[in-house]
């Protein structure tokens, strides 16, 4: 059912929000860059929110309730006053921010009272808020994305890492399971990927300790890192660009196993090139693996092959 | 007069003193209420100086009656109508009032709590002045038993009760008796073997001449009171003899059904018919099958699809086609042009894609052809009788075949020039090609039987003069062959064919032409050619037009999502160049000097859907239009030949069918049955089938013994939903895809279109089958066995048992470790429950004793165990500890360590809870000397790194997250109620706790008795426990069961309705009220009357009497109305 | 609304579901407010209309009949007639003027003992709230 839907948004143009958040400004520009670039080819047209504010997280989450509610409540009016009804949100913690955000203000009038007194205004319309990823398994759905396929991802051995924040707390984002998840094994092998089945898929990164407690970040990461190897997976894929900076700086150093983002794989798959998908600014550069694997530079005249037929 | 109350108030120690002034009550209601003569109130009532008091008071106050304060009456009212009777009073006179349960228990203010239990007490008082003396009725004890349950429990009751000389009936869910213990291996504390101890109970049981094991059974419902129980119960079948089987095992071998052991936990496989362990009491093979599967119930002939696929499956292709002429003589036709709504409801659909049954039978039947040997089941010794038959269609033909086969010589007669009926003359040859079914119909003559065409009965012959000739019996089955008429102006010019006409003319000419040898001649249609109709007839006709090299045209009067054509055909048509005229209706017939020109036709739009659920087609308004045509060819249906049918002298319906009795096909003239389309309308071929078979049957009884078949029982059908364990056992096979002729090949010719499959294909598809019925009944465990034991065709049987007492003993389940997904159970094979490890340990489990890992056969180094999965747990399991667990666990390591001494056991716990004999010392043996490591603490989740599990949990104690790697985790599943509980509940009026478990008449007084009396509890049924508890509690329910048979008579409460027959005004309201049909009208007296054998008490009757002429003895009107007026009195 | 005002419930528990859970709540000491009187019967189709209207009558404030869940009846069917005649019974009550809430019929199984405590409690706070019960007699 939401498939068919996804075929519907997948016809005509759709438009919706888009929230990029601070991290894809800065140490995740390949994350942003990558997002964009498949919402054009799936022919969604993104309106990045005019004059959008930090969501919220950490720090502002810790120390100060309100704030941090205000924060997000801005950005959730910026766009309340744009047409589309859908807000995309690449960043997990972003997405889960400003969907907690909304569902504390339904929950509690009190709250709801005292934030849009502190933001002088109420949303025009509440919006469906989606992470990247729920809009384009659920909304777009993985017919309309294997139609769309112009170089399967075939021989590539990638393990889904979802981290915490796309699926849990399982009450809020209402997204996949929060033990097992499986919407990015589906996407990928939409994509073509052999997608390999691995228990650390919501295993933690350690995330924010990255830098006051680095050792047991690395602990963490080294880990997850380490069963993906084991695995022998060509490359960790990530929705999340903590995930992805942990991983790749704080995983095992000599391995250099490449981690991710699902949009710039499927970027490749819908036959864009490594360079405009950011490939080139990772740490753990993935540009060995993608020539290993055919997926070099030029973008071969690729006819449209069908996949998962 | 007033009545002389004395008036008893219990303190229960401080259980009610300590909340309720029981002195205040007592002093206040000694002066209040006139008719109390006395008031006490005293610690403990119950004791034997309390009961003096009230004994010693009537006598010496001559007391009239009684009220007691104090406990629940489900406790203590039976110690005090004793009391009381042994002071000479009756003790109806008595009346109980419950202020502790009710009152001090539960109430906070001290104030309030008197007050309430005061107004309680003046209820009482006021009740029981309007008491009456009543004595119930005596009846005997029905001195036999039922145990409902064969596990350890149910076992020791029924030895116990049949020992002591009494008739048990002991019915048993499963095929065999022994329950979970069964199961197990070895027992804590001692670590001796449950086989050694249980077997010999069992094999006792199974020999003992006073206890009757019903297997397979279940207790469907009980009526009756204590001592005289009517027990139904049913039983389904074993299929297999206990007297005639040896248990030689000789069966399995042939089995080609794998299904997953119960028994084995899921460990391993076993075969329908199958014993589960060789000293299993009953010690016969037995077949497990849920029922009818749903193809075989679709199936308008009952062909047993399950079966031929599965033999198919397992390359026994002669087997498998035997097994479809069962009930269809024509395999390799209807497996061409068979309407198939097996594969419609077929359950692999529900997993990817249905079996492709039809393309498979074909299959079957071409092997055959091609071979060119037939085999048919052994013909019976000749008959004298002669039958009959009209018409040498489909239905007719498989009468003929079908009586054959049971030794009747069988005459066919036929109108036309050739056999075959529709399927001759009504199929294009490109669907079912003309000599194969020629072959199919001279296979038939092999039989003897004798066809006679062009013979029109009626005519030619008739009933009298074939009765003449000795025909005993006669079955008509002339079918449709008139089209039905458009009703449109010009309909009879020239170059207007009907659609059946025109298919069988061309079909006759084909096959005059083929005998002379030369080509068919064209027949009379021209280049341009319209077909009017949406059936699978209109597109025959278009396909056929279009084969002969018009330009056709179908029109249709609604859209091609309305067609009844099948998809397929239309798809055929269409790439074969029909063209299409949705939404359109003929209104005239145009012609030029007597020839057809052209077509006058409306548009249509759909409107509101008519009684068939299609939307009704409505012409739009001056829309005519014209197309030009030479040959105008209606196709909207057939109708019967009602000339030729009248001429008959049967009754018929009103379209001009053959009026017959749907079971037996009779026929209004004795000795005459119909079927096919002449009597059910243009219907499938299939269902001619079916009619014809039905038909020889009726036919056989109606010669051989006179008068109807009886009509037989019909299976129940297996549950619609696939199961998990289905979806399991699927063999991942694609489904086959029926190879076509091409499309170019096809024009100007009539070659088959669908190419059949081969060997490899059919066989693929026989795999494919879930044998969603268990057993399949292919027959092969029949044809193998030597004494003959092993019977198919046995139905459920339904029992009715009279009994004194009843002993319900239905067990425990195990909590469903799915429900904590963090465990991985079900998605890494070693995480096994520890009733798998029992199987895996247990010399005749799976792996012959040896604890291995289910993922590669190899021992494991190190096993985690963990404590309390679904006990103790609010939050995702149940709240109750379930006992047994943490000696489970114990005893399991410890067997490990005895089997590979340097392994290495963990176990994540909450508490240990050892209370029993020995046990703790067993549990400190397996923490010291087996050196388990205990780590206290839940465990969060169980993944997989590497190639090791590893066990992710808290040390509580140190306050640390711990992980440990394991080879194996098993986890200690709690106890659980049965999962159909209820229906044992509902069967047997027993209440249940929230758990599931059945609640006993107290907790600590009456553990195995039930509310009911001559009901009794025993084992896990009741909550869960350990073996030595359940044998005890058998132990006990049978000595209730004992005592009862050994008053030999029980007292049957007079609480009973009666009918003031003066009040009574006869209105009968009462009488349909009752559930027990108690209560009946004397036509003498004109009142209701009450059969007080049948009336339970239930008061329904009183409660409706408009004029509360009907009471309920000691639940009378008065009676309640006082008590109320006392409550609020006060 | 008053608090201390405590009004007086009877109740009609049958013998085989509902007055069990009443014992067993007890067992259980869920706690309950004091102003419900148990009257035990076999089945709550023995329930007389009659009975009810008598509670009322003698200055009851409330009156619940309480039975086994429809199809669990001990007497087979002897709950659904009850709960035939509470509706009706409930219109007539109706008539007469009386508040919806005053008379109650509820399945309480055996094993739903803290169902009953629940039903008992909340039942009684909002008679609390309706206040004593008076029948509004028509004039003449």
């Amino acid at each position: 059912m939401e498939k068919n839907k996804g075929n519907d948004a997948e016809k005509n143009q759709t438009a919706a929000s888009y929230y990029p958040g601070c991290s894809l400004e800065g140490t995740a520009r390949a994350y942003d860059l990558s997002s964009r670039a498949v919402c054009r080819e799936l022919s969604i047209d993104l309106r990045e929110l005019p004059e959008w504010s930090c969501c919220g997280s950490s720090p502002a989450l810790k120390t100060d309730k309100l704030l941090s509610t205000a924060l997000s409540a801005h950005n959730l009016n910026i766009a309340g006053a744009q047409p589309p009804d859908d807000l995309l949100i690449p960043c997990p913690f972003c997405f889960r921010r400003l969907l907690s955000a909304q569902q504390e203000m339904a929950e509690d009038p009190e709250l709801k009272r005292s934030v849009e007194e502190t933001v002088e205004g109420t949303p025009e319309k509440a919006v469906n808020i989606h992470s990247l990823l729920g809009f384009i398994h659920d909304r777009v759905g993985l017919d309309a994305v294997k139609e769309k396929v112009v170089r399967p991802l075939a021989g590539m051995r990638v393990v889904p890492y979802y981290g915490c924040y796309l699926v849990k707390p399982h009450k809020t984002t209402q997204y996949d399971h929060p033990e097992q998840p499986v919407s990015l094994d589906e996407l990928l092998s939409a994509l073509g990927a052999e997608v390999v089945d691995w228990d650390f898929k919501t295993e933690c990164c350690g995330a924010g300790l990255a830098l006051s407690k680095t050792d047991t970040v690395e602990r963490l990461c080294g880990r997850i890192v380490k069963e993906a190897r084991w695995k022998r997976a060509d490359a960790i894929v990530v929705a999340c660009q903590l995930c992805q900076a942990n991983l790749e700086m704080r995983g095992e150093k000599k391995g250099n196993l490449p981690v991710l983002y699902f949009t710039q794989l499927m970027g490749l798959a819908l036959g864009l090139s490594p360079e405009s998908l950011g490939m080139k600014k990772h740490l753990i550069s993935p540009m060995p693996m993608l020539k290993a694997k055919g997926f070099g530079e030029k973008r071969p005249k690729a006819s449209r092959v069908e996949v998962g037929e | 007069m007033s009545k002389k109350i004395g008036v008893y108030v219990c303190q229960c120690g401080t259980n009610i003193g300590g909340k309720v002034d029981v002195a205040k009550i007592a002093e206040e209601i000694e002066t209040e209420m006139g008719d109390v003569v006395v008031c006490r109130h005293y610690k403990y009532m119950c004791s034997e100086p309390g009961q003096k008091l009230i004994r010693d008071d009537i006598a010496e106050l001559g007391l009239d009656c009684v009220v007691e304060a104090s406990c629940s009456p489900k406790m203590h009212e039976p110690t005090f109508k004793n009391a009381v009777a042994q002071a000479g009073m009756n003790p109806y006179m008595f009346e109980m009032v419950n202020i502790r349960e009710h009152c001090s228990w539960i109430s906070e203010n001290p104030d309030l709590a008197t007050k309430k239990a005061k107004d309680l007490v003046r209820g009482g008082i006021a009740r029981v002045a309007h008491h009456k003396p009543l004595t119930g009725t005596r009846k005997p004890v029905t001195p036999s038993a039922l145990v409902v349950g064969g596990g350890i429990a149910g076992i020791t009751a029924a030895l116990k009760i049949a020992k002591a000389g009494y008739k048990v009936y002991m019915v048993e869910k499963e095929e065999i008796v022994g329950g979970r213990m069964a199961q197990f291996d070895k027992t804590f504390p001692t670590l001796d073997c449950a086989g050694c101890t249980l077997t010999p109970k069992t094999s006792e049981v199974g020999r003992h001449p006073n206890i009757e094991i019903l297997t397979k059974a279940e207790v469907t419902g009980v009526s009756g009171f204590v001592g005289n129980f009517k027990v139904k119960v049913r039983q389904q079948p074993r299929y297999v003899s206990e007297e005639k089987c040896t248990g030689c095992g000789d069966c399995q071998g042939v089995c080609p059904i794998d299904v997953v052991s119960g028994f084995e936990v899921g460990l391993s496989t076993r075969h329908p018919i199958s014993r589960p362990f060789p000293q299993a009491i009953p010690n016969t093979f037995s077949i497990i099958r849920s029922g009818q599967p749903p193809c075989q119930s679709a199936c308008p002939a009952g062909v047993n699809v399950v079966g031929y696929m599965n033999l198919t499956g397992m390359g026994k292709y002669d087997e498998a086609l035997a097994m479809v002429r069962e009930r269809m003589p024509f395999a390799a036709s209807c497996g061409r042009i068979c309407f198939h709504p097996c594969e419609g409801v077929c359950k692999r659909g529900q997993l990817d894609d249905p079996l492709a049954i039809c393309h498979t039978k074909r299959f079957l039947g071409d092997r055959e052809l091609a071979m060119n040997t037939f085999s048919h089941p052994p013909v019976k010794d000749g008959r004298a009788e002669k039958v009959a038959i009209v018409g040498a269609g489909p239905a007719g033909l498989s009468a003929a075949y079908y009586l054959a086969l049971e030794g009747y010589p069988v005459t066919v007669y036929e109108k036309l020039s050739v056999a075959g009926g529709m399927l001759m003359v009504g199929i294009p040859e490109y669907r079912l090609p003309k000599q194969i079914l020629s072959a199919e119909i001279e296979n038939l003559k092999t039989l003897g039987v004798e066809i006679r065409t062009g013979v029109t009965f009626g005519k030619d012959v008739t009933f009298e003069s074939l009765e003449s000739e000795g025909y005993g019996s006669f079955f008509i089955a002339t079918g449709l062959h008139k089209s039905l008429s458009l009703r449109i102006e010009g309909e009879e010019t020239q170059g207007v064919i009907g659609g059946t006409d025109l298919l069988r003319d061309v079909v006759l000419e084909q096959v005059k032409a083929g005998e002379a040898g030369k080509e068919p001649p064209s027949p009379a249609i021209g280049k341009r050619v319209v077909v009017i109709g949406g059936g699978n007839v209109a597109i025959d006709c278009a396909r056929t037009c279009a084969r002969l090299g018009s330009e056709v045209v179908l029109l249709y009067r609604r859209t091609r999502a309305e067609m009844p054509a099948w998809d397929i055909e239309v798809d055929e048509a269409e790439k074969e160049g029909v063209r299409f005229e949705f939404l359109a209706a003929p209104t005239k017939v145009i012609s030029e000097n007597g020839k057809v020109t052209g077509l006058e036709y409306l548009r249509m739009e759909l409107g509101a859907p008519d009684d068939s659920g299609r939307r009704r087609p409505v012409p739009m308004e001056g829309s005519e239009r014209v197309m030009d045509a030479d040959t105008v060819i209606p196709a909207i249906g057939q109708a019967p030949d009602t000339s030729f049918l009248e001429g008959l002298g049967l009754d018929v319906e009103r379209w001009g069918t053959i009026r017959t009795e749907e079971e037996t096909l009779v026929t209004s003239r004795p000795g005459v049955f119909a079927g096919g389309d002449c009597t059910l309308g243009a219907a499938s071929f299939v269902e001619a089938v079916a009619h014809g078979r039905m038909a020889a049957e009726s036919i056989h009884h109606y010669l051989a013994h006179g008068g109807l078949r009886p009509v037989k029982p019909v299976e129940r059908s297996v549950p619609e939903e696939l199961t998990q364990e289905e979806r399991d056992r699927a063999r991942p096979i694609q489904k086959q895809r029926m190879p076509h002729l091409s499309v170019e090949k096809r024009g100007g010719n009539f070659h088959e279109v669908e190419l059949g499959f081969t060997q490899e294909m059919a066989r693929a598809e026989g795999e494919r089958c879930l044998s969603c019925s268990l057993c399949c009944q292919c027959g092969e465990c029949v044809k193998k066995c030597g004494p003959g034991a092993i019977d198919l065709t046995e139905t459920e049987k339904i029992r009715e048992i009279d009994v004194g007492a009843i002993v319900v003993a239905t067990g425990i389940d195990i909590f469903d470790a799915k429900k904590y997904p963090e465990y991985g159970f079900g998605r890494y094979p070693d995480v096994i429950t520890n009733l798998q490890f029992e199987r895996l340990c247990n010399s005749s489990g799976p792996t012959g004793g040896k604890v291995l890992k289910p993922s590669d056969g190899t021992v494991p180094k190190s096993i985690v165990f963990v404590q309390c999965v679904g006990s103790r747990d609010r939050a995702k399991g149940n709240e109750y500890c379930s006992k047994v667990c943490c000696m489970i666990s114990a005893k399991q390591l410890s067997i490990f360590k005895h089997f590979s001494p340097d392994g290495q056991a963990y176990v994540f716990y909450i508490d240990n809870r050892a209370g029993g004999k020995g046990y703790e010392e067993f549990l400190r043996r397996a923490i010291e000397e087996d050196g388990a490591r205990y780590i206290r603490g839940r465990v969060a989740k169980i993944f997989q790194e590497r190639d090791k599990l590893v066990v992710r949990g808290e040390d509580s104690l140190a306050g640390v997250p711990v992980e440990v790697e394991a080879d194996m985790v098993v986890l200690a599943t709690g106890l659980t109620a049965q999962a159909d509980y209820m229906t044992v509940a509902r069967a047997l009026n027993l209440s249940t706790d929230r758990y599931g478990f059945f609640i006993e008449s107290h907790p600590k007084l009456g553990p195995v008795e039930t509310s009911l009396s001559g009901i009794y509890l025993a084992g896990g049924a009741q909550g869960p426990k350990d073996i030595p508890e359940s044998v005890a509690q058998g132990g006990a329910a049978a000595a209730e069961a004992l005592s009862l048979f050994g008053m030999g008579e029980v007292e049957v409460e007079p609480t009973v309705a009666i009918v003031d027959s003066v009040r009574c005004t006869g209105c009968r309201t009462c009488v349909g009220l009752c559930a027990y049909t108690a209560v009946s009208f004397d036509e003498f007296t004109k009142t209701a009357s009450i059969n007080e054998a049948l009336c339970q008490g239930c008061g329904t009757c009183a409660a409706a009497c408009p004029v509360a002429a009907i009471g309920v003895q000691h639940y009378t009107p008065d009676q309640v109305m006082a008590q109320i007026e006392g409550i609020l009195g006060g | 609304m008053t608090t201390d005002y405590e009004p007086k419930i009877i109740a009609f528990l049958c013998n085989w579901c509902s007055y069990v859970a009443a014992d067993a709540a007890g067992v259980s000491r869920f706690v309950q407010l004091p102003n419900v009187r148990v009257i035990r019967v076999f089945c709550s189709g023995m329930v007389d209309p009659g009975y009810v209207i008598k509670a009322f009558a003698e200055g009851a404030d409330a009156v619940l009949v309480a039975g086994c869940h429809p199809g669990d009846c001990h007497y087979i069917s002897g709950n659904i007639k009850a709960m035939r005649r509470a509706a009706l019974l409930d219109r007539l009550l109706t008539e007469m003027g009386m508040e919806k809430g005053r008379f109650r019929l509820e399945w309480i199984a055996a094993s739903e003992s803290p169902k009953y405590a629940e039903v008992i409690n909340e039942m009684t706070r909002s008679v609390q709230k309706l206040g004593p019960f008076r029948v509004q007699r028509c004039a003449g």
